[in-house]
């Protein structure tokens, strides 16, 4: 166990009664609950925490939370190992094992830094360039070795294990960041009754204050963080999220909000989500998000010991870790001075504040009083050192160089740029201050507030009095008009010197200036783009890179835009931010998933019968939402071989299908038939009781959209049935239909699809099984004709009896309410038995279908017209829906490809549904003739079959051409035919 | 109705009528079998005849509670008429009746499952898969509303302030919607194995 060598004997908020072991690279250390991943490596000495994106230069913390650019490890091991996640956020827990990433074969000796020397080519945009010649080389050649280049860290090879979840909320208002602004904000929204919700992306709240040593009306920050936070949680319409990051804010102020429930802890308690994504609708937002202390670019600004000065604050004050044993301090403002007095408080060495400004400060002139080592009118001009920092070289404003100051830290304070992600994200353009140096939130809608230091008002009393306004006006808006009004405090000007970009190195230097460390995008690699005509902010963007990835702008965007503002010689104001995206942070993607994955990727139907398809072994096809039997294979059978016993099976004695996933609806009525006369494509208004029509409806446009068969129970009542597929398109062109064409009339309908399950029997010997189901029910051809219907009685519920036919063979649908399904399903069986009764699937549907020529999906694919799937005929003269639209030219041009049946010449060839008809076996690009939509390998032909839509269509029967399938390479002669293969006189259907 | 070998949507897990489970937490649920679930439908102008003599409110958004059962107004013209099993061949008989001339009930109880959520917890496990606001202060005992939770269309109505909720969706979807409501309770103590087990996709 190596010894904490930097951990400080005293202060920090972490628990040393509490000791945690985590492993880094396989190395042993130990840490306190408290801490986070990177606290605890800084208090093991370890500073050297990953490789860079394109340079693989040594990297180390720079920032406190979730602005760190550099700091990225691979958390976990196997199925659950994450890559890239922030050291910084990532709070200990015991025998927490984390990786660092990008680098071979190890960290302090990585082969991949060689890309440094290679550094003058991997400018911006370089693959643009670099990979233009020869052309032929970009998919076999470069795009592999950009891939393999590419991208940070590893993912898990396995599936994700943990759970993730999803919840709504609607506060009243909804306060993002629980900081002094945003607690204060929440105070004062639930006070006065406002439902109100606070998130904040750290496991403890207090924002800032966290890592200052501020006290409060005389209390420590923490007491008083507490104590707001209790009368939130207390006051009985405040509710609390740690660890929620808001991820994103949208259209309606529409919020998405990310908890790591469990990302603390080793593993997940039991039924808890790893992380839960929010969807919050709140009345009114309050963004008090705070504020990111920005870095300063000079030569090397990226070497492991550079710090943003608040971070080297911070560790020192909340986890009680001095980051290096020698801290130089280089400062645009005030804040390098207050980390210098709080790190002398905690007895850490501050050699050196360099600050650039040349005046003293009230805060300055204290401090020098009290004897720090202030150099005055000191710019950074390069971090010196090898892996680590180990020196500052400085200039003075005249630009001579200073002398070297050795140190093992350098602590940079450039200023502050408020978090206006959030606010910027669903559009509204970033301000420039220049009295404040930053971009602050323009006015806002009437739904949202912005408070404390994200919009620039930095001082910690006018935080709070800018909090509690802001929240009072939110509760206010949300309807609470109890909130009383209060003044809203303005932010005050900076007093800090406006340096961005450090002068360049006096004399020879390779140093790299970055301005986003995460990308590796450099103060140079702006410029350049600049020269290559790469102007617009936008365009900077993605010819650099620079502000994507997890940093989002946090840090780079204020120097990168300075750096292009320089550059264009025009104002920062007059160059615009680009618009920053969601999400805010890094995310699981299996927090958008949730629940919705795997097996529960979407809800499935069951069928009343679905138990019995398992004990019979179906195998399932997903049709629509429904879970459909396919096939059922006996054993040593392939799906091939039980298709083909099962489509055989009802050819010649009995087969019983589940077909209770057809659409089916009540329609009611005195004007029930002349509804459907206007619905469908042929007459309705003489179909007497106790008879079933089969029906064709078309879209407005005149393309068919769906067929069925709709039976007549009473005068005013109709069951209508459609396609499983189009099932709730069907009710909707109903409602659609009754409501907007015929409102008159008096017509009422509604859903009856899983009330009634059915099964089909269909088979010569159908009639045998049927009179053996039912006792006392006549089923004689005279009582029960083809396309009649019987309402009747079975198992002491209501059944109804169709006789209609999908597979052209004597055939009967039985309904019954769905409890009744299972048992009817076992008696049929019992019934057929017999009869050698055989359970058919979707496959073997699809094969009699076709046998028969019976239209399906393939067929009605919304392009086809009635007259071209043969049905012209059935086209009344009286008026329907589609009617006008169905006669226009294109609808009704003789060249139309027109149904036909089609089946290979040489009996062994098979068919391919998608195949293009074409007259030339020798080539695949050619004219297509039309093409094949179904294919069936029908036992009862003794070959392939097809149908499919050919130019000429009926007129061309007999003629043969060919069937070309490219993606096979397959061309196969076929003969032209008409499409029925089985009994074309129809003589089994009405047997 | 009632015959014991008919099926109910969830009985391929075993579970016994009415059976349920009971989280930590103060977090009950429980899939109640069988119901009277009517759809009630007016004829053409004839939506205030109906609510008159089925005593419904016309106004959505508040369960009615009527003679014949409990009522959710979905649509201008349509209802959705509740009841328990052992009433319901009681109330389909009346309410054809009461409805001759004026509307039409279309028998669904075969077709639909019926969930009870129940207890303090209740709400949170509504609101991970429910878009809907069901905060005490927007919507008490009484509410209902047609909308989707987890993907499958329900109706949810609010009968008490423990709060309590009914839960109704197609009987197809049942076995979906119920892992689904383990799945979501199981972070308040709902141990749903036994109850989830036989799941088996092919």
């Amino acid at each position: 166990m190596k010894t904490t060598a930097y951990r400080l004997s005293s202060g920090g908020a972490v628990d040393r009664s509490r000791p945690l072991s985590f492993q880094f690279d396989g190395a042993a250390y130990q840490g306190f609950a408290g801490d986070t991943l990177a606290s605890a490596l800084l208090a093991n000495g370890v500073r050297l925490f990953g490789r860079s994106f394109k340079y693989h230069r040594p990297r180390g913390v720079m920032a406190l939370g979730s602005a760190e650019p550099n700091a990225l490890v691979e958390l976990r091991a196997g199925a659950q190992r994450e890559p890239n996640i922030q050291a910084t956020m990532a709070e200990l827990y015991d025998g927490l094992v984390a990786r660092s990433q990008n680098r071979f074969p190890s960290l302090r000796y990585d082969l991949m830094a060689a890309n440094q020397l290679a550094a003058r080519f991997f400018v911006a945009g370089f693959y643009y360039k670099t990979f233009m010649w020869p052309s032929a080389f970009w998919e076999p050649v470069y795009e592999k070795l950009i891939r393999r280049a590419a991208g940070l860290g590893r993912a898990a090879d396995a599936g994700d294990p943990d759970r993730y979840d999803h919840m709504h909320a609607h506060p009243d208002v909804l306060v993002v960041g629980g900081g002094p602004s945003g607690l204060a904000a929440a105070r004062a929204a639930s006070r006065v009754g406002a439902r109100t919700m606070l998130v904040d992306e750290n496991p403890n709240l207090g924002g800032a204050l966290r890592f200052e040593r501020t006290a409060i009306d005389g209390a420590p920050g923490d007491m008083w963080t507490d104590q707001i936070t209790s009368e939130i949680a207390d006051c009985g319409n405040g509710e609390i999220l740690r660890r929620t990051t808001a991820l994103g804010r949208y259209d309606h102020n529409v919020v998405l909000a990310l908890e790591r429930v469990s990302d603390h802890l080793p593993t997940p308690e039991k039924g808890r989500p790893r992380q839960r994504l929010w969807i919050i609708r709140p009345k009114q937002i309050v963004v008090a998000s705070g504020a990111e202390e920005r870095p300063i670019a000079f030569a090397d600004n990226d070497k492991p010991g550079v710090m943003l000065s608040s971070a080297v604050r911070g560790f020192v004050n909340r986890y009680a870790v001095a980051p290096g044993r020698r801290v130089a301090i280089v400062t645009v403002n005030d804040d390098g001075y207050l980390t210098a007095r709080d790190l002398k408080a905690a007895g850490v060495d501050v050699t050196l504040i360099a600050d650039a400004r040349g005046r003293t400060s009230v805060v300055s002139a204290e401090l020098e009083a009290a004897g720090a080592p202030v150099l005055r009118n000191a710019l950074p001009e390069q971090a010196l050192g090898g892996i680590e920092v180990s020196g500052l070289r400085l200039q003075n404003a005249a630009g001579d160089r200073l002398a070297d100051h050795p140190c093992d830290v350098i602590a940079v304070a450039g200023g502050y740029n408020p978090r206006i992600q959030l606010l910027s994200q669903s559009g509204a353009a970033p301000v420039w201050r220049e009295d404040l140096l930053s971009f602050v939130p323009p006015e806002t809608d009437d739904a949202t507030q912005v408070a404390g230091a994200c919009r620039g008002v930095y001082d910690l009393k006018a935080c709070i009095e800018d909090g509690v306004a802001a929240g009072a006006e939110a509760a206010r808006r949300a309807g609470f008009t109890d909130a009383a009004d209060a003044p809203r405090p303005e932010p005050r000007p900076v007093a800090a010197a406006k340096l961005f970009e450090a002068p360049k190195p006096i004399g020879r230097s390779r140093g790299k200036a970055f301005v986003d460390f995460q990308n590796d995008v450099t103060a140079d690699d702006v410029r350049l783009a600049v020269r290559e005509g790469y102007e617009a902010v936008e365009h900077l963007k993605r010819y650099t890179t620079l502000g994507m990835a997890t940093d989002q702008g946090k840090l780079s965007s204020v120097n990168g835009l300075a750096v292009l503002a320089e550059a264009r010689g025009k104002p920062i104001a007059e160059v615009g931010t680009t618009r920053f995206r969601p999400p805010y942070a890094p995310a699981a993607i299996g927090a958008f998933a949730g629940y919705e994955r795997g097996e529960t990727f979407q809800p499935v139907r069951r069928t009343a019968m679905h138990r019995s398809h398992e004990q019979a072994c179906a195998t399932f096809v997903e049709a629509g939402q429904w879970l459909r039997p396919r096939y059922y294979a006996r054993a040593g059978e392939d799906m091939t071989a039980a298709i083909r016993r099962e489509a055989a099976a009802v050819r010649n004695t009995l087969g019983v299908c589940d077909v209770s996933t057809l659409g089916k609806i009540d329609v009611y009525g005195p004007d029930a038939m002349e509804f459907l006369n206007r619905l469908y494509i042929n007459n309705w208004a003489k179909l007497p009781v106790g008879k079933a029509r089969y029906g064709v409806m078309l879209r407005e446009d005149g393309h068919i959209f769906d067929d069925g068969t709709t039976s007549r129970l009473s005068d005013d009542h109709c069951f209508l049935t459609c396609t499983t597929a189009n099932a709730a398109r069907v009710l909707a062109h109903m409602e659609y239909a009754a409501e907007v064409l015929f409102p008159d009339y008096d017509v009422t309908f509604c859903s009856a699809t899983e009330q009634w399950c059915g099964v089909a029997i269909a088979g010569p010997n159908s009639r045998n099984a049927l009179g053996k189901l039912f006792d006392g029910f006549d089923v004689s051809d005279a009582a029960l004709p083809f396309m009649g219907v019987a309402e009747t009685e079975l198992f002491g519920v209501k059944a109804r009896v169709f006789r209609i036919s999908f597979s052209g063979e004597l055939a009967y649908e039985i309904n019954v309410p769905w409890g009744a399904g299972e048992m009817l399903w076992r008696r049929l069986m019992e019934a057929g038995a017999e009869f050698d009764i055989t359970p058919y699937g979707t496959e073997a549907l699809s094969v009699l279908r076709i046998e028969k020529g019976h239209i399906a999906g393939p067929e009605i694919d919304g392009r086809t017209t009635a007259a071209d799937v043969g049905l012209g005929r059935m086209m009344a003269k009286k008026d329907f829906i589609g009617k006008t639209l169905a006669a226009r030219p294109g609808l009704t041009a003789a060249d139309r490809p027109a149904l036909v049946g089609v089946r290979p010449v040489s009996a062994e060839d098979r068919l391919r549904g998608g195949a293009h008809f074409v007259k030339d076996p020798d080539r695949f690009e050619q004219e297509s003739l039309g093409w094949v939509s179904s294919v069936a390998d029908s036992p009862n032909v003794g070959s392939w079959i097809g149908l499919g839509f050919l130019k000429g269509g009926a007129a061309r029967l007999g003629e043969r051409i060919y069937a070309a399938y490219p993606l096979k390479a397959e061309m196969t002669e076929v003969e032209i035919c008409a499409p029925c293969f089985v009994d074309p006189e129809g003589e089994r259907l009405r047997g | 109705m009632g015959n014991n070998d008919f099926i109910t949507p969830l009985s391929h897990l075993g579970l016994r009528e009415g059976e349920g489970v009971a989280g930590g937490d103060g977090l009950h649920l429980w899939d109640r079998g069988r119901v009277g679930f009517f759809q009630i439908l007016a004829r053409k102008g004839r939506t205030g005849a109906v609510a008159t003599a089925l005593g419904f409110d016309e106004a959505p958004r508040l369960a009615s509670h009527g003679v014949y059962g409990t009522a959710f107004a979905t649509t201008p013209g349509e209802w959705v008429l509740v009841c328990n099993d052992d009433e319901a061949s009681e109330t389909l008989r009346t309410v054809s009746g009461a409805l001759v001339g004026s509307g039409y009930v279309s028998d669904q109880s075969f077709g639909r499952a019926a969930f009870r959520l129940s207890g303090v917890k209740a709400r949170l496990v509504l609101a991970k898969g429910c878009a809907l606001d069901w905060s005490p202060s927007v919507r008490g005992a009484g509410a209902c509303a047609q909308t989707s939770m987890a993907g499958i269309g329900v109706i949810i109505h609010q009968i008490d302030d423990a709060p309590t909720y009914d839960l109704y969706c197609y009987a197809g979807f049942a076995d979906s919607f119920w892992r689904w409501l383990i799945c979501a309770g199981e972070e308040f103590g709902v141990d749903g194995r036994r109850l989830t087990k036989e799941w088996k996709r092919d």
